[in-house]
């Protein structure tokens, strides 16, 4: 796989408590990558060391983009000047300030009427805006969002949602932090979960998808033979409720129903319990923290 | 790469209002010593006595002007941006020591020939142009040990208040110990007490104001040796600082 951000045993220490532990990743080219993680998890360290803001303490970064950008928590503007000055600065320092024409980056994030208007009296959508349309300069190969939906209006949430997925189809690769997992879900074509400055679990969303088809919640009448079943049919389930099981496998209802039955356990409610990347995620912590 | 952050930077710079602000208080300032020189001596004051005198306020002023810049790069996130767009360290410190050297030029510059036009017309004229030039050079370099102090402190302070309480502190510092050490040297002639003032820069400045240098050559070697020191100091930490 071709990767453009490739990481090798990174860790980073803050008064003697690791925030990263020797992570290890890769970004594939093309994708919206979302990272995932509790508050603390080192979700931002690992954005700041691939973006040099930060030195890992050991560990290898490799960055396979020739231009980057990064919008790290605050976006990075310059609240003095207008919209326009702000594309300007950031063509300069990208020595493209004779190619392109500032109106072209705010036109292409919906911000060309705010003409002189300072920065210091946007709105915080249009900010975050003014921000992506800074960091579309150098035509970037890998762009890194760090919370970018933060604060942002249901309008602003599904703007932002159609420029990443208009700019991945462009090519960008996508690199996201975001509490906004019901968003990450419907973009996001690859996950990396992590927790306590380690990564718990990678997946595409694909795999995501298969391995979180949902589950069955069945009832049934007798709890020694549905555990005898179980266990030697090797199925995992968790207990919902005394006599309400939650069962993670590829066995269809009916598999079920029948199979139980030969064990002389009855069912008597069944039905599919779809999985949300919030749900998955909040299991994954738990069975982590165990 | 180190071009672009130089003309980004000096964008920044010239789109803020700082630089003018700064321009403005030294012109204040020269036209404060100008209008004192002029009307409380009773006798003829030469031009050699005015022409560098608001520099006594210029360190100070300079260390808000740098704290404000460098910080303001740590408020707005253009440090971020930089390090984004070009994973160089030791460029980026030395483009923006640059860009602050080239605004903090600009105020010197100003200063200067606005007091040297302003007193041409008003005081007698007991200097040559080469002696104005030549000390006019030396407050070039005293402006780099400046500068290049000022900006390592603000790189590593990166609040703008912190900034500014710490590099105007130690401006005023350097300005009492010049003063104090000064009036030790016009008593007793100590060769460490005359060190120590040859390397305060506003020791330097107490020189360069009354146009009485003892050892111009000696000092202008110092304050490069001062300069390199601390841009060295500089890129070294600025290498292993973390940027929030």
């Amino acid at each position: 796989m071709n990767s453009i951000v490739s990481i090798k045993n990174i860790s980073k220490k803050f008064d003697k408590t690791y925030v990263l532990d020797g992570v290890t990743i890769n970004i594939p080219k093309g994708s919206i990558c979302g990272l995932v993680g509790p508050n603390g998890a080192g979700k931002t360290t690992l954005l700041r060391i691939i973006t040099s803001l930060q030195n890992a303490d050991s560990g290898q970064v490799n960055v396979n983009a020739n231009v980057f950008s990064g919008l790290i928590e605050e976006p990075a503007l310059f609240y003095e000047m207008n919209a326009s000055q702000n594309i300007t600065q950031q063509l300069i320092l990208y020595g493209l300030e004779n190619e392109f024409n500032p109106n072209d980056f705010l036109e292409y994030v919906g911000l060309e009427d705010t003409n002189n208007k300072k920065v210091k009296h946007f709105s915080l959508g249009m900010k975050q805006k003014l921000a992506i349309a800074m960091m579309l300069v150098g035509n970037p190969e890998l762009i890194i969002l760090d919370e970018p939906m933060n604060g942002l209006d249901p309008q602003g949430i599904i703007s932002l949602r159609n420029l990443i997925l208009k700019l991945n189809k462009e090519g960008v690769t996508f690199l996201i932090s975001s509490h906004l997992l019901y968003e990450l879900e419907k973009i996001a074509t690859d996950f990396i979960f992590i927790n306590h400055g380690k990564i718990i679990s990678e997946m595409t969303s694909e795999e995501f998808s298969n391995a979180n088809k949902g589950y069955i919640q069945l009832e049934v009448n007798d709890r020694d033979s549905f555990e005898k079943a179980m266990n030697d049919l090797e199925i995992p389930y968790v207990e919902a409720d005394n006599l309400k099981m939650n069962i993670f496998s590829n066995y269809t209802i009916t598999d079920l129903i029948i199979k139980l039955n030969d064990y002389g356990c009855i069912v008597t409610k069944c039905f599919n319990v779809e999985t949300s990347l919030e749900e998955f995620f909040i299991r994954l912590m738990d069975e982590n923290d165990k | 790469m180190t071009n672009r952050i130089l003309k980004a930077e000096l964008y920044k710079i010239f789109h803020e209002k700082w630089l003018y602000l700064a321009c403005f208080f030294m012109i204040i300032f020269s036209i404060g010593f100008i209008l004192m020189q002029k009307t409380a001596m009773s006798y003829t004051v030469g031009i050699n006595r005015v022409v560098f005198l608001p520099m006594v306020m210029y360190g100070i002023v300079i260390s808000v002007l740098i704290s404000v810049f460098v910080s303001e790069e740590f408020d707005d996130g253009f440090i971020r941006n930089k390090i984004i767009a070009n994973n160089n360290r030791r460029e980026i410190y030395l483009t923006g020591l640059l860009s602050n050297l080239i605004a903090s030029l600009i105020v010197y510059i100003i200063t200067a020939l606005f007091t040297l036009i302003v007193s041409y017309f008003l005081f007698s004229i007991n200097i040559s142009i080469w002696d104005y030039v030549l000390y006019f050079i030396f407050g070039i370099f005293i402006m780099l040990v400046f500068v290049g102090i000022f900006y390592l402190i603000s790189i590593a302070v990166g609040k703008k208040s912190k900034a500014i309480i710490i590099n105007m502190g130690l401006a005023f510092i350097m300005l009492i110990a010049a003063l104090i050490m000064n009036g030790m040297l016009m008593a007793d002639n100590n060769s460490l007490i005359q060190f120590l003032f040859d390397i305060n820069p506003y020791g330097q400045t107490a020189q360069l104001t009354s146009m009485k240098s003892l050892d111009m050559r000696e000092s202008i070697k110092i304050d490069a040796f001062l300069f390199i020191i601390f841009t060295i100091c500089g890129i070294k930490y600025f290498n292993k600082k973390d940027i929030n």
